[in-house]
């Protein structure tokens, strides 16, 4: 993937990937999963380190096929996929509590779940509102990645990295209340 | 909160981080009176999530839900997420399409109203339209479907790939008027046609057309501006938002339909209005009154268009028949009636010119009329058809040995029976159907469809459990009760087969028993064939003592049936029956030549029964029988002359039933049968030549029988046979050629079915004689093996032993034998 497919990509709608970004998702979504099982990240009860893990996934890339000649990109990029597979993941869960009430909501998972989607929601109204904004969140949020590496993906500077994620989480925080 | 509410806050938090960006979010938002967490990163605010989704191996147990386990999502975004899921409660097994609409309903009424829908939408139950399993508002307000599962393509994918033709294209959209006018009947409107709402399922091989994605949920919350159905296809009254009939359903179905004409011709044609459809058409080779027709379900004035779906589909049966269409002979009448109606002072010139035009449209009217009974005849066609075999062409078509034409009635019926709503039939309704159901199965029993035979009992059986809860049919129901579990008893499967069989008889039994408690002047026929098959079955697994009693039972039932009714022709036909099985049981338990007497008595009792229905060629073909079996007892008891004298009698009947049902496979089998042993006893007596034509003739029919299902084993099993005694009697005629070829033949016809199924062993026992005749005794040697293992090494197969100095094969396999 060059980097222009990449930023047409980051830029693109999360909610409309085409057949094509959907497989490339799968594929990411994968690879994710494989190096989240390793030895490396057997969970400890401190729950999975997102940074590490797209980091080790990045050096993987690295070592067997570049389709990414930049590590930031490849963050952003990782960082679209997170948001992604947590979306789909939580939409499946959400099916458990409808179809089988006896699932008890109170499981942590179905309220993360429960408030991912809700995010979601308002996520899609920021982008309507103002997109840097969403962007910025999904780096940080979901991506765990650094300001300066999202200033370096987007081309601003640091300081306006910093402030439109502080407007995003303050409106995401009104929208969801 | 609303819209305008929430963007103005952003605004405001937008415009304060502009102005300083080191405003502290928790006090900004404090001090606006707000009380919000703010979001932080994903590894914090989703643990569980994120663990759930990387780090657990168990894929399924997220999957699982309740109930139903999801097998992956079809469709999602957009009103709802669609997935294809599986039931997997252990109840049962069924492919399940699981629905969420993305959109809750936060009143408690209105998720009444969308709960009213749905309980609308599953009491709909018509093979066009999709049905609802299962279904529910989430205590958030989410409402969810559980659907069947429809495997098969939309409707244009199926009329492209299949490259239907114009008349298949109207064909499927006659069915679809069918549904369509189904579900409006019952006040529903679907609001949304177009071709991805409109999935192509195969039903006894005919294509039909499956409604699914009503508009439901949509029309519940009028704020929601949902229900404007689809760009293009949706009615100018349904765009504007008006209110909408079943008329508004009639202009999608006028798009659709010409969009599918048009796809089928191999141009897709982008929809945004009907006029697009219109213009494709002017220029298509779509016949002009199809065209028309579109037009006038596609006409912008609901008034303008057809007035139900019925209509349309009366229109298309008469363009499939090459009739006038409603459209041409309504304008000339309704102007000619609106004229006198509004001008009863027409003037007498004026009146001349009326009736002279009057008198040129009457016949063409009267013709018209002629043709609309017509379509209400043809409506009710497959009903009065489903009578008819009901009533009588079925004994009558058995009468003359012709059941084989009844393959198409019954798939029609079948068809038809399959529409039927199950909620309109009354208490006659579900006898008449359930009789219509177990005649279908005899029919596919006949033509030994097993499968679909089980499956028609399986339907009878259900009407009768219904039509038995109203009271006052307990006699109809214990009869027909009685007959469907006899003709159920032929058809089982083979696996379980012994348990199955004697308890369904036993069933039969026992209804008949209580028939009798209410009415004892009930016919008794359906008793005595469940004590002959139950004794057959008795016999065939060796329960002698059980069997003795039944075969006691049967002859005597029929016996004293026969002296209350002594002119009934069919109690005849029973006692010789009954005579018939008794034999095999003397043959098989008893005395041999009690078995002979036995047939003798049962041939006298068939020449009665044929003496007072001599037109009955079941009787005939009985009677062929009985001397094909008295044949094979003197056999057996080695009277090689009594048995010649028998066999040549069945033969002289056989030939006079071939001239009166020549199509009739059975018939023919059993005639061939008749020839075949002709040959073995002129071969055992020395006449080759005698012998070589009664085996040709045997040849004769396996070979066309095997042409008429060369995909049957059993068949080309029967052909390699005939043609093996062929072929053996030619060596031994010295015509060695001609042998050889006819050997090599035959391995090239049971190689493959042997391949296809190595573990018959009647199969495996053909091929080995036939390897032997070509000497491959390296390839022969496994399935010799094999046919020992079977035990079925007969005469046959020893002397081809001998012939080629292999008997060291009979006492290694017999010392190998030993050993284990």
């Amino acid at each position: 993937m060059d980097s222009s497919n990449l930023t047409q990509f980051l830029n693109s709608d999360q909610s409309a990937l085409s057949a094509a970004q959907q497989q490339d998702m799968q594929a990411v979504y994968q690879r994710l999963k494989e190096i989240a099982r390793s030895q490396r990240f057997k969970i400890k009860g401190s729950g999975i380190n997102t940074t590490a893990l797209v980091n080790e996934a990045w050096l993987k890339s690295q070592r067997n096929n570049k389709t990414f000649n930049d590590r930031n990109h490849f963050f952003a990029y990782a960082a679209l996929a997170m948001r992604h597979i947590l979306l789909n993941q939580a939409k499946k869960n959400r099916l458990i509590t409808f179809v089988d009430p006896q699932q008890s909501c109170d499981q942590p998972v179905y309220k993360e779940s429960t408030y991912l989607l809700d995010l979601e929601q308002q996520l899609v109204r920021l982008k309507a509102f103002d997109e840097k904004l969403e962007q910025v969140f999904t780096y940080k949020f979901f991506g765990d990645m650094e300001f300066a590496d999202i200033a370096a993906v987007m081309e601003v500077s640091e300081r306006t990295v910093f402030r439109n994620w502080k407007k995003a989480r303050a409106m995401l925080a009104v929208a969801m209340r | 909160m609303k819209d305008t509410e929430l963007e103005q806050l952003w605004r405001q938090i937008d415009q304060q981080l502009d102005h300083d960006d080191d405003t502290d979010l928790t006090t900004f938002l404090a001090d606006q009176g707000i009380q919000a967490a703010l979001p932080e990163s994903v590894r914090n605010q989703a643990t569980h999530l994120l663990t759930q989704s990387f780090a657990q191996t168990a894929v399924g147990a997220a999957e699982f839900l309740g109930k139903y386990q999801i097998i992956e999502p079809i469709d999602s975004g957009g009103q709802s997420e669609v997935y294809l899921a599986e039931r997997s409660d252990g109840v049962y097994q069924q492919t399940v399409v699981i629905k969420f609409i993305n959109h809750s309903f936060e009143a408690t009424e209105q998720q009444q109203l969308f709960l009213r829908e749905m309980q609308l939408l599953a009491d709909l139950h018509h093979p066009g339209v999709v049905t609802i399993i299962d279904g529910d508002v989430t205590e958030q307000g989410q409402p969810w479907l559980v659907l069947e599962y429809i495997d098969g393509p939309h409707i244009d994918q199926f009329c492209v790939e299949n490259e239907l033709t114009v008349t298949a294209v109207v064909r499927l959209f006659s069915l679809l008027c069918d549904s369509l006018q189904f579900i409006h009947q019952r006040q529903v409107l679907h609001k949304d046609l177009k071709p991805s709402n409109l999935l192509v399922r195969e039903i006894n091989g005919v294509p039909h057309p499956v409604l699914i994605d009503f508009g439901i949920a949509m029309n519940v919350n009028e704020k929601v501006a949902m229900n404007l159905g689809t760009r293009g296809f949706s009615a100018p009254e349904q765009v504007a938002g008006h209110d909408l009939d079943q008329r508004s359903d009639l202009y999608a179905l006028g798009v659709l339909f010409g969009y599918l004409l048009l796809a089928r011709e191999g141009q897709s044609v982008t929809v945004n209005d009907a006029r697009d459809i219109h213009n494709a058409l002017a220029h298509s080779a779509v016949p002009k009154d199809l065209q028309q027709m579109v037009k006038q379900m596609t006409a912008p004035e609901p008034s303008k268009r057809y007035l139900s779906a019925e209509a349309v589909r009366s229109d298309l049966n008469q363009w499939l028949l090459g009739h006038p269409l409603s459209f041409d002979h309504h304008k000339l009448t309704a102007v000619l009636k609106k004229t006198v109606k509004r001008h009863p002072w027409v003037t007498t010139a004026m009146m001349l010119v009326l009736v002279l035009a009057v008198w040129f449209t009457a016949k063409y009217t009267r013709d018209t009329q002629q043709l609309q009974q017509l379509t209400i005849a043809e409506k009710h066609a497959t009903d009065e058809l489903m009578n008819f075999m009901l009533d009588d062409l079925f004994e009558n078509l058995e009468r003359i040995g012709r059941i084989d034409v009844l393959q198409s009635v019954a798939l029609k019926s079948v068809d038809h029976l399959a529409k039927q709503d199950p909620l309109t039939l009354d208490q006659a309704g579900h006898f008449q159907t359930a009789k219509a159901y177990i005649n279908t199965g005899r029919v596919f029993d006949h033509l030994e469809q097993s499968d679909q035979a089980q499956d028609m009992f399986q339907a009878a059986n259900e009407h009768l459990i219904i039509a038995n809860q109203s009271p006052g049919g307990e006699m109809k129901y214990l009869d027909l009760l009685a007959r469907l579990r006899v003709y159920q008893s032929q058809v089982l499967p083979s696996l379980g087969q012994e348990q199955l069989t004697a308890a369904v008889l036993e069933e039969a039994i026992a209804a008949m028993q209580q028939l009798i408690q209410i009415n004892p002047q009930a016919d008794l026929m359906p008793l005595w064939e469940a004590r002959l098959e139950l004794s057959y079955h008795l016999m065939e697994y060796a329960h002698e003592q059980q069997a003795n009693e039944q075969v006691k039972m049967v002859v005597e039932l029929a016996t004293q049936q026969l002296k209350q009714h002594p002119q009934n022709t069919s109690w005849f036909l029973a006692n010789s029956q009954s005579k018939q099985m008794k034999a095999w049981y003397e043959l098989d338990f008893g005395d041999l030549q009690q078995g002979i007497d036995d047939i003798k008595s049962a041939i006298g009792f068939a020449e009665k029964s044929i003496q007072l229905d001599p037109e009955d060629l079941k009787k005939q073909n009985n009677l062929r029988i009985l001397y094909n079996q008295l044949g094979f007892f003197y056999l057996s008891a080695e009277h090689q002359d009594a048995a010649k004298a028998a066999v040549m009698e069945a033969i002289r009947l056989g030939d006079d039933l071939k001239l009166k049902a020549p199509f009739n496979l059975e018939y023919a089998r059993e005639h061939a049968y008749s020839h075949t042993t002709a040959g073995e006893i002129q071969q055992a007596e020395g006449d080759l030549a005698q012998a070589l034509e009664h085996f040709q003739f045997s040849l004769l029919v396996s070979q066309n029988n095997h042409q008429q299902d060369p995909d049957n084993y059993s068949a080309a099993n029967d052909l390699a046979v005939d043609t093996l005694l062929v072929a053996d009697l030619k060596q031994q005629l010295g015509q060695q050629q001609q042998a050889q070829l006819m050997f090599e033949s035959v391995e090239q016809l049971m190689q493959p079915v042997h391949a296809a199924e190595p573990n018959n062993k009647y199969y495996t026992h053909t091929l080995l004689v036939t390897l032997l005749h070509l000497k491959q005794f390296e390839r022969a040697k496994p399935l010799f093996d094999a046919t020992v293992k079977n035990d079925l090494v007969d005469y046959a197969v020893e002397q081809l032993l001998v012939k080629h100095q292999l008997q060291h094969w009979l006492t290694s396999t017999k010392e190998s034998v030993g050993d284990n």
